[in-house]
C-alpha cells in the first residue's frame, strides 16, 4: 500500500470501498414474520438481542442463520456485527389463539350491560395480533333469544358489554374467531325478591308465618339459603327471626300473640304487613 | 488575612458545596425510574381512577427498571413481581439466553408517554400505548458492541394483582 | 449471722404468703349472710363443687353437678371457658333468721368482662348460715329426629396454574346501605349497615380510612367483633369501626373499604330474637331485653348478640353487642340483655341480630 503521505486520497477512497463493501454483505431485512428463519450475510460475530433471545452467532460460510424458533416472538430485535447495528422487525403470524375474560362469574338476570367479555387475539407464538380481527361474541341460554355480535380487535383486543337475559340460568359466552372459539358459564341468578308476601296462620306453639314462592321481577326463584326476615311486633316487645329460604318459600313459627303487627323483608326489600288478632 | 478575604472564601466554598449537592441531586435523580406521563383521555369502558393512574404510572416504571437490571446483570430474579404472564416468560426466556451466549443487554431508559387505549368494565385488565426513548446497548463482556438509539412504540397489557399493577404484554410495535 | 438471714426470709416469706390467702376485707366466715356467700362462692372460684354445696341451704335440692352446670358452664358455652374474678356483695336485708344477699359476679373470659347479677337468699341453720340456691333444672330437650336440610356451600376456585382468563368464581357483591360518623366517648366511631345482594354467602370484613384536612391519613381500622362476618344472601349486618383519641373536627373524609370472599357456610341455625323490649336494669340504666330461641337441632354454644339503634328518622345511631353465657340448646330460650347508652335519646328502634360460634359444625 502506498503511504498516507503521498497518495492520501487514494487511500481514503480504498477505505470507503471497503467499508461500503462490508455495508453491502450486511443485509439485516427490516421485516420479519414470527417463526420464520432470517439469513444474513456476515463475516463477523452476529450480535442479536431481542424479545426472549439473545445470542453470538459465528458465521459459516459467509452467512449467519437465525432460526425461526429463536424468532418466534413479535417485536423489535437488534442486530449488530461489531461495527454496524440494524433494527429487525418481527411480527405477528396468523391468530390461533384467544384467551377470553368473561366477567362477572355470576350477575342478576335482566339487567342491563353486566356481563362484559374481553378476547385478546394471539399467533400460535403468543405474540399479540395487533392488524384489525373480527371476534364473534355469543351469549346463549336456553329458552331465549340469542345475542350475538361481532366486534374488530384494535391492538389486539375485542370487547363487548351484554345485558343478562330475563331468565335465570347458565349462559353460555363464546368468543371466536374464524374456527379458534373460547367458551366460557356467565351463571345469571334472581335478582332481588319481588311482591313479596306472606300469610299467617295459628298453630299450636304460636302464629306460623309462610311466604309465597320467593321470586324476583322476572319471575325467577330466588336461592335456597336466602334471608327472609320475619318481625312480630305485639305486647311484649318485637321478635325477629331471620328465616331462610327452603325449596322456594320462607317460613319460622312466632311466638303466640293476641294481638301483633307482622311484617317480612329480604335484604332491602319490604314485603306486606299482617294485623294479627285485626283486620290485614 | 483581612475580612473580605475570609468572607470571598467562605463564599466560594459554599458555592462549590451547592454546586456539588446539585450534581449528586441529578446523579441521585438519574438513578430513579424514568419519567412516565400517563394519559387517559380514550381509555374505556371503564373510567380510570385516580389511585389506579398513580398506581399505573409508579409501577410501570418501576417493571422497567427491573427489566434493565434483569438484562444488564442476566439475573431473572431481578424481575421481582412486576412482571407475569406471557411478558414474564418472554423475560425470563431472553436472560437465559444471555445466560447462555454471554452477552447481555443494557437499556437506558429515558422515559415513557403511556396512553390508556382500553380499561375492561371489571378493572382486571388495562391496555395502554408507550411511546418510549429507549438506548438498547449489546454488550460482549464489558464491551459495547452494537447500539441504538430511538423512539420504540410499544402495545402494553397491566393486569392487577394483590398489592401492584403487573406487566403481561410488552410488545414493540413498528408503529401505532 | 450466716443463718439468722434465711430464717429471716422464710418466716418473711410464710407471713406474706398467710396474709395472701387471707382474702379481702370481708369476712369469710359462715357466721355472717354476706360471709356464707363468700365462702361458698370461694369454693366455686376453685371450682370445688362439693365444697360449694356445703354452704348450700338443703331446701334448695341442689347437688353437685347442678352447681357446676350452673355456675361453671356446661355445653361448650361461654361460661365454661371463663373463670370468676370477683363476687362483691351488699346486704339489702337482714334479720335473725334470713337475709337477702344481692352478689355482683365478675367472670373473666377470652372476649372480656362477663357480669352477672343475683339476690341471695340465705337462711339460718343451726350456727351456720347457708345460701339458698335452687338450681333450676335443665330443660329435658325430648328425643326426636329433627331432620337438618338447610343449604350448604362449598367453594372450589380456579388452580394457580390455570391460563390467564380461566373462569373463576367471584366474591359475593356486598354494598354498604348506611353510615354515619358520630364522636363519642373522646374518639370517632363509624357506624353502619351492609348488605349481601349476591345469592352465595361470603366473609365480609369492613374497614374505614379517615382522611385528614390535608389529605393525609389519619387512621386505619376495621369493625373486627362488632358485626356478623359470615353474611347469607340477602342478609344485613351493622358494624361500628371505633377510633380512639381523633375528634370530627381533624376528619375532611372517610373512606369505606368493605371486603368479601367465599367461603363454605351453612344456612343453619336459625335463631329467633323472641320479646325484644326497653327496660331498666336494677342500677336503673336502659338495656335491651329479650330471648334466644335457637330452632335449630345442634347446640350453639356461644351465642353473640349484636344490637343496632336507630334514631326516629331511621338513622343509624349506636351499635351494642354483648355474649351469652350459656349455650343455646335446641328449642330452649334463653335471656339475653345488652346495655343502651344514655346518650341516644328517648325515641329510639333497634334491630337485634346474632351472631353464633359452634363446635363440631362439620366443615365450618
Amino acid at each position: 500500500m502506498m503511504t498516507n503521505a503521498k497518495h492520501p486520497a487514494l487511500v481514503g477512497i480504498i477505505c470507503l470501498l471497503f467499508l461500503s463493501t462490508a455495508h453491502a454483505q450486511w443485509n439485516v431485512p427490516e421485516r420479519t414474520q414470527a417463526g420464520q428463519d432470517v439469513t444474513i450475510r456476515a463475516s463477523l460475530d452476529v450480535y442479536v438481542v431481542g424479545p426472549g433471545f439473545a445470542a453470538k452467532l459465528k458465521p459459516e460460510n459467509g452467512s449467519v442463520t437465525i432460526k425461526g424458533d429463536q424468532l418466534r416472538n413479535a417485536g423489535r430485535y437488534l442486530v449488530s456485527n461489531g461495527q454496524n447495528s440494524a433494527v429487525m422487525w418481527v411480527e405477528p403470524s396468523e391468530p390461533a389463539k384467544l384467551n377470553f375474560l368473561a366477567q362477572p362469574s355470576r350477575v342478576p338476570a335482566a339487567r342491563p350491560g353486566v356481563i362484559s367479555g374481553t378476547a385478546f387475539v394471539f399467533d400460535n407464538n403468543e405474540n399479540l395480533v395487533l392488524s384489525s380481527t373480527p371476534v364473534k361474541f355469543d351469549l346463549r341460554v336456553e329458552g331465549a333469544p340469542t345475542i350475538s355480535r361481532t366486534v374488530d380487535s384494535r391492538d389486539g383486543v375485542a370487547w363487548i358489554r351484554s345485558d343478562s337475559s330475563r331468565r335465570e340460568g347458565n349462559a353460555e359466552f363464546t368468543a371466536a374467531v374464524g374456527g379458534i372459539g373460547v367458551k366460557r358459564i356467565v351463571r345469571q341468578v334472581a335478582a332481588e325478591p319481588c311482591n313479596l308476601s306472606m300469610r299467617a296462620r295459628p298453630e299450636k306453639k304460636g302464629i306460623l308465618v309462610e311466604t309465597a314462592p320467593v321470586r324476583d321481577c322476572s319471575g325467577n326463584a330466588v336461592p335456597d339459603g336466602t334471608i327472609v326476615t320475619f318481625t312480630q311486633l305485639d305486647s311484649k316487645g318485637k321478635t325477629t327471626v331471620d328465616a331462610r329460604v327452603k325449596k322456594g318459600v320462607a317460613a319460622a313459627l312466632l311466638p303466640p300473640a293476641d294481638s301483633a303487627t307482622i311484617s317480612v323483608a329480604s335484604g332491602v326489600v319490604m314485603g306486606n304487613e299482617i294485623r294479627w288478632g285485626g283486620r290485614q | 488575612m483581612n475580612t473580605r478575604t475570609i468572607l470571598t472564601r467562605i463564599g466560594l466554598l459554599f458555592a462549590v458545596a451547592v454546586i456539588a449537592a446539585l450534581v449528586a441531586g441529578t446523579t441521585l435523580a438519574a438513578d430513579n425510574a424514568a419519567p412516565v406521563q400517563l394519559s387517559i383521555g380514550n381509555a374505556g369502558p371503564r373510567e380510570v381512577e385516580e389511585t389506579t393512574q398513580k398506581a399505573i404510572a409508579r409501577d410501570y416504571g418501576r417493571a422497567w427498571q427491573s427489566m434493565a437490571t434483569a438484562l444488564a446483570n442476566s439475573d431473572p430474579a431481578a424481575l421481582g413481581d412486576d412482571w407475569t404472564g406471557i411478558a414474564r416468560d418472554k423475560l425470563r426466556a431472553q436472560v437465559e439466553s444471555q445466560q447462555r451466549s454471554g452477552v447481555r443487554t443494557r437499556i437506558v431508559d429515558r422515559g415513557h408517554r403511556l396512553q390508556a387505549m382500553f380499561y375492561s368494565a371489571e378493572g382486571s385488565a388495562l391496555q395502554l400505548r408507550d411511546t418510549a426513548q429507549i438506548e438498547t446497548q449489546i454488550l460482549d463482556g464489558d464491551d459495547i458492541v452494537g447500539s441504538d438509539t430511538a423512539t420504540v412504540n410499544y402495545v402494553v397489557v397491566m393486569t392487577p394483582s394483590a398489592d401492584r399493577w403487573q406487566v403481561r404484554i410488552l410488545q414493540a410495535v413498528p408503529s401505532f | 449471722m450466716n443463718r439468722i438471714l434465711p430464717i429471716v426470709f422464710a418466716a418473711l416469706t410464710v407471713l406474706l404468703v398467710v396474709v395472701g390467702s387471707a382474702g379481702g376485707g370481708v369476712d369469710a366466715s359462715p357466721s355472717t349472710p354476706e360471709g356464707a356467700v363468700h365462702s361458698m362462692f370461694d369454693r366455686v372460684r376453685a371450682r370445688d363443687w362439693n365444697g360449694a354445696l356445703q354452704h348450700v341451704s338443703k331446701s334448695s335440692n341442689s347437688t353437685a353437678a347442678d352447681l357446676s352446670r350452673e355456675l361453671g358452664g356446661a355445653n361448650a358455652s361461654l361460661k365454661t371457658y371463663s373463670s370468676l374474678e370477683k363476687v362483691e356483695t351488699s346486704v339489702l336485708h337482714h334479720n335473725d333468721r334470713e337475709a337477702l344477699v344481692r352478689a355482683n359476679f365478675q367472670y373473666s373470659s377470652a372476649v372480656g368482662a362477663l357480669a352477672d347479677l343475683r339476690d341471695l337468699k340465705v337462711v339460718r341453720e343451726g350456727d351456720a348460715w347457708k345460701v339458698e340456691f335452687p338450681v333450676q333444672k335443665p330443660p329435658k330437650v325430648p328425643p326426636q329426629v329433627i331432620p337438618v336440610n338447610y343449604l350448604r356451600w362449598d367453594v372450589i376456585t380456579r388452580g394457580a396454574d390455570d391460563d390467564w382468563g380461566a373462569q373463576n368464581v367471584d366474591p359475593p357483591k356486598i354494598r354498604i346501605t348506611s353510615m354515619n360518623a358520630v364522636e363519642r366517648d373522646g374518639g370517632i366511631t363509624v357506624l353502619g349497615e351492609l348488605v349481601n345482594e349476591d345469592t352465595v354467602p361470603g366473609f365480609v370484613a369492613v374497614g374505614a380510612l379517615l382522611i385528614g384536612q390535608n389529605g393525609e391519613t389519619l387512621a386505619e381500622e376495621t369493625a373486627f367483633d362488632k358485626m356478623n362476618h359470615t353474611v347469607l344472601p340477602k342478609e344485613v349486618t351493622p358494624f361500628r369501626i371505633d377510633f380512639p383519641g381523633l375528634k370530627l373536627a381533624q376528619v375532611k373524609s372517610v373512606r369505606m373499604q368493605p371486603n368479601s370472599m367465599l367461603v363454605p357456610a351453612s344456612a343453619d341455625p336459625v335463631i329467633g330474637v323472641l320479646h325484644q323490649r326497653l327496660e331498666k336494669d336494677w342500677r336503673g340504666k336502659r338495656v335491651l331485653k329479650g330471648e334466644l330461641v335457637n330452632q335449630s337441632g345442634q347446640t350453639v354454644n356461644i351465642p353473640h348478640v349484636i344490637a343496632t339503634f336507630y334514631d326516629n328518622t331511621g338513622k343509624i345511631v349506636w351499635v351494642q353487642d354483648g355474649f351469652v353465657s350459656n349455650a343455646l340448646l335446641p328449642n330452649t330460650p334463653e335471656p339475653f340483655q345488652v346495655p343502651v347508652r344514655d346518650d341516644l335519646g328517648d325515641n329510639i328502634q333497634y334491630r337485634v341480630i346474632v351472631n353464633h360460634y359452634s363446635l363440631n359444625r362439620a366443615g365450618m
